[in-house]
């Protein structure tokens, strides 16, 4: 008996010790970059070499369909690398804690002795918006990490700066206005203008009067963007503006907590740069949900 | 949700090895005084009208109505858990306390003559596996021909929600079983014990016969009740097997079974027209070329298939001084079965699905109650799976294999507290090359279980 039991707890044992290898399926929902079907890694890649790599396992080629992405918004890559590959690993450099492994495709029939790689990767919700570099590595059977290269890829923020957060010298809109919100709920922003015009959804305007970027959570649509920016390109007219929230359709959430901001442009020494000069935090209930109610007035300001 | 897997790892590997070793320095002691204790007063009994549930109320009149249930309370923690949620919204967290089963039977019979008699049987359930779900669990009615003398009827016919005839683990009611849960195998071919049919069965001496007609929808009792069996031709299946008692306090049984059934491959409906956008330089503009008109499309049919499975299984019952033993061993191949995990879908395809699933179990109980039990179970849900590597179709080795340690006590034969480990191997990781390699899935289950 006592040998029955000493074999069981033995299995008991290794079954234990085995449980503890393997590989994760976490998620990496709280990774900066995410990339849709790989296995995230605990670690980091290495800084590319200073000199061009050379060894079995490179990465020869990246393709990045666009060099600047927003937070949670896709982008296409892809690549090769050489036929000793077995996988890509992929990094937002000194972001994060893991790396991302893709697993690499056949033979390139136009590049003899590459394999070829693509993945859909999108930058996460939580990243600070300024140039990145993506860090790409060959993997080899064993594991082992080839040399890095890297790729520029700008963090967008999520209003429209006409890409002053890649480029400083690129100037930004005069003023922005967002509105924000944490579920996914249909909520419209409307701007009372100093001249008593409304700025909306229904009401467009153009460059110099203001202009919405998109009705998010339309119909509770899912879009999942959840803000809404009123952008003026050109100089903002001088006087009072009024910032109002309307909760169109709450979706189901029993509330929606919202922010406003308003952004301006301010001139630095090297170019321009974007800096909140009013924030707005709130709550409404999904019980005041109305499409036809007047919009809630939630910040005021003046531009002089 | 940080990448603290390795310190995760390390901490589950320190904690169960802990738990494991305190449990080498008490074991033993028990051990040593088994043999001094009298014999075991459990009886092991194999599957039997009741199909599960140990009915105990008195019999009083022509009209017999009893009442029994079972209530099975866990906390359990598995290794793939995260504070996340799935596409969906289904929570991936698994470390949490489950109402596993509430079940409660009522059971009316009527004595029609002498040695016949006609059962009605209801059983619900309540649990929290997926959310709070409740519903039935069973609902048959029979007839009975019984000897007085005889545990097993001679012949008895059931029809309604009725238990499925295949194997031995999938017949023993869940109550009953030594370990928590059927082996990956079964819950995959069935996923729920029960479905909706006619089943004949009975025992000839020796000889037991369990055959029936069923829609080929088992019943996930995991989940709300939403299956309708979507095709008009039933699921035949049944199992001929054998109980004997060789020698004194050694029961021996085993069967062979097998299902012939048809399965439907779901066609899909008709779609309107419509137009997408792919943003094919991803600069969130909708450029020239991006949009793409699809004309509306009509219904395409549904394409039923066979499915088919045969089975063996033999159980080992001996009762001595040290307590009693069970070895349990059953082996099946399926083909298109798969309906729980893999699902199969040979239309989709374009191929069968050969399966291959099995199970050794060996449980012991001393006389105080203290009982200890090791499953080593397989599936290979796919024998014929191709998966791409680097480019190139090779043949994986599909597989879901778990060895299940198990430790526990029972008080007469009400009360329950037993701990199981799962170790699971799979193919359904990555490691860091990308190649397939086991994924962190294993599980411990802390289960409390009453019978009234």
């Amino acid at each position: 008996m006592r040998v029955l039991v000493q074999n069981i707890l033995a299995i008991l044992v290794v079954a234990t010790l085995a449980g503890c290898d393997g590989a994760t399926n976490d998620p990496g929902r709280d990774q900066p970059l995410q990339i849709a079907g790989a296995t995230l890694r605990p670690g980091q890649l290495p800084a590319p070499p200073a000199e061009d790599p050379t060894g079995p396992l490179q990465v020869t080629a990246i393709e990045l369909t666009s060099g600047h992405a927003g937070p949670g918004e896709q982008r296409s890559i892809s690549g090769r690398t050489t036929s000793a590959a077995y996988a890509v690993a992929l990094q937002l450099a000194g972001e994060g804690d893991g790396y991302w492994v893709q697993p690499v495709d056949g033979l390139d029939p136009q590049q003899a002795g590459e394999r070829t790689w693509a993945a859909t990767l999108a930058v996460g919700y939580g990243v600070a918006p300024g140039p990145k570099k993506l860090r790409v590595a060959a993997v080899g059977a064993s594991g082992a990490l080839g040399p890095s290269r890297e790729v520029a890829l700008c963090v967008t923020p999520n209003y429209p700066d006409n890409l002053n957060s890649c480029d400083p010298t690129r100037p930004p809109p005069d003023q922005i206005v967002q509105l924000a919100w944490d579920r996914d709920a249909d909520l419209d922003l409307e701007i009372v203008r100093p001249d008593g015009s409304v700025l909306s959804a229904k009401k467009g305007g153009t460059a110099a009067t203001g202009l919405l970027d998109v009705d998010a959570g339309a119909n509770c649509g899912g879009d999942a963007l959840r803000r809404e920016n009123a952008v003026w390109s050109e100089a903002a007219p001088k006087g009072h503006y009024v910032a109002r929230a309307r909760l169109v359709n709450a979706c189901g959430q029993p509330a929606v907590r919202l922010r406003v901001q308003v952004l301006r442009k301010v001139a630095t020494t090297n170019g321009f740069t974007v800096n909140a000069t009013l924030a707005w935090q709130g709550e409404l209930l999904g019980s005041q949900a109305d499409s036809a109610a007047p919009a809630l007035a939630v910040a005021a300001w003046d531009v002089k | 949700m940080r990448m603290v897997k390795g310190v995760q790892g390390a901490r589950c590997c320190l904690l169960l090895a802990g738990l494991v070793t305190q449990l080498v320095g008490v074991l033993p002691a028990h051990a040593d005084h088994a043999a001094d204790l009298p014999a075991a007063a459990t009886a092991v009994q194999g599957p039997a009208w009741s199909d599960g549930l140990d009915e105990r109320s008195a019999r009083n009149g022509p009209l017999r109505l009893r009442w029994s249930g079972y209530l099975q309370a866990q906390y359990q923690r598995d290794q793939q858990s995260h504070d996340e949620l799935a596409p969906g919204g289904t929570p991936l967290n698994q470390d949490r306390f489950v109402v596993r089963r509430a079940r409660l039977r009522a059971t009316a019979s009527w004595e029609l003559a002498s040695e016949h008699a006609a059962e009605a049987v209801v059983e619900y359930d309540g649990n929290t596996v997926r959310g709070i779900s409740a519903g039935v669990r069973r609902a048959q009615i029979g007839w009975r021909w019984r000897s007085a003398a005889e545990a097993e009827p001679w012949l008895a016919v059931t029809g309604g929600l009725t238990s499925i005839p295949f194997g031995d683990e999938l017949r023993v009611g869940p109550d009953q079983l030594p370990f928590f849960e059927r082996s990956a195998a079964s819950l995959a071919w069935f996923p729920g014990s029960t479905d909706t049919g006619l089943r004949v069965h009975g025992a000839l001496g020796w000889f037991r016969y369990d055959v029936a007609a069923t829609s080929g929808v088992p019943f996930d009792e995991r989940l709300a009740p939403t299956a309708i069996d979507p095709t008009a031709a039933p699921d035949l299946l049944g199992r001929l097997g054998f109980a004997a008692e060789p020698a004194r306090g050694l029961h021996v049984s085993g069967g062979a079974s097998y299902l012939a059934g048809t399965g439907l491959s779901p066609g899909s409906d008709a779609s309107k027209a419509r137009v997408i956008w792919k943003d094919y330089n991803d600069n969130g503009q909708l450029d020239s070329g991006e949009s793409v008109a699809l004309p509306a499309q009509i219904a395409r049919a549904s394409t039923t298939y066979k499915r088919w499975a045969v089975g063996l299984d033999l159980r080992a019952t001996l009762q001595s001084g040290l307590g009693t033993t069970q070895l349990w061993l059953e082996g099946a191949l399926a083909n298109n079965l798969d309906r729980g995990q893999f699902v199969a879908d040979p239309v989709l395809t374009g191929r069968d699905q050969r399966g291959v699933g099995g199970l050794v179990g060996l449980v012991h109980e001393l006389p105080l109650g203290l009982f200890v039990g090791l499953r080593a179970s397989v599936y290979r849900p796919d024998l014929d799976q191709l998966d791409s590597r680097r480019g190139l179709l090779q043949p994986v080795a599909a597989r879901y294999d778990a060895i299940s340690p198990l430790l526990g006590l029972r008080w007469h034969d009400d009360l329950r507290l037993a701990l199981q480990y799962d170790h699971i191997a799979d193919r359904l990781g990555r490691d860091a090359a990308g190649e397939p390699t086991d994924l962190r899935n294993d599980r411990w289950t802390l289960r409390a279980q009453a019978r009234f």
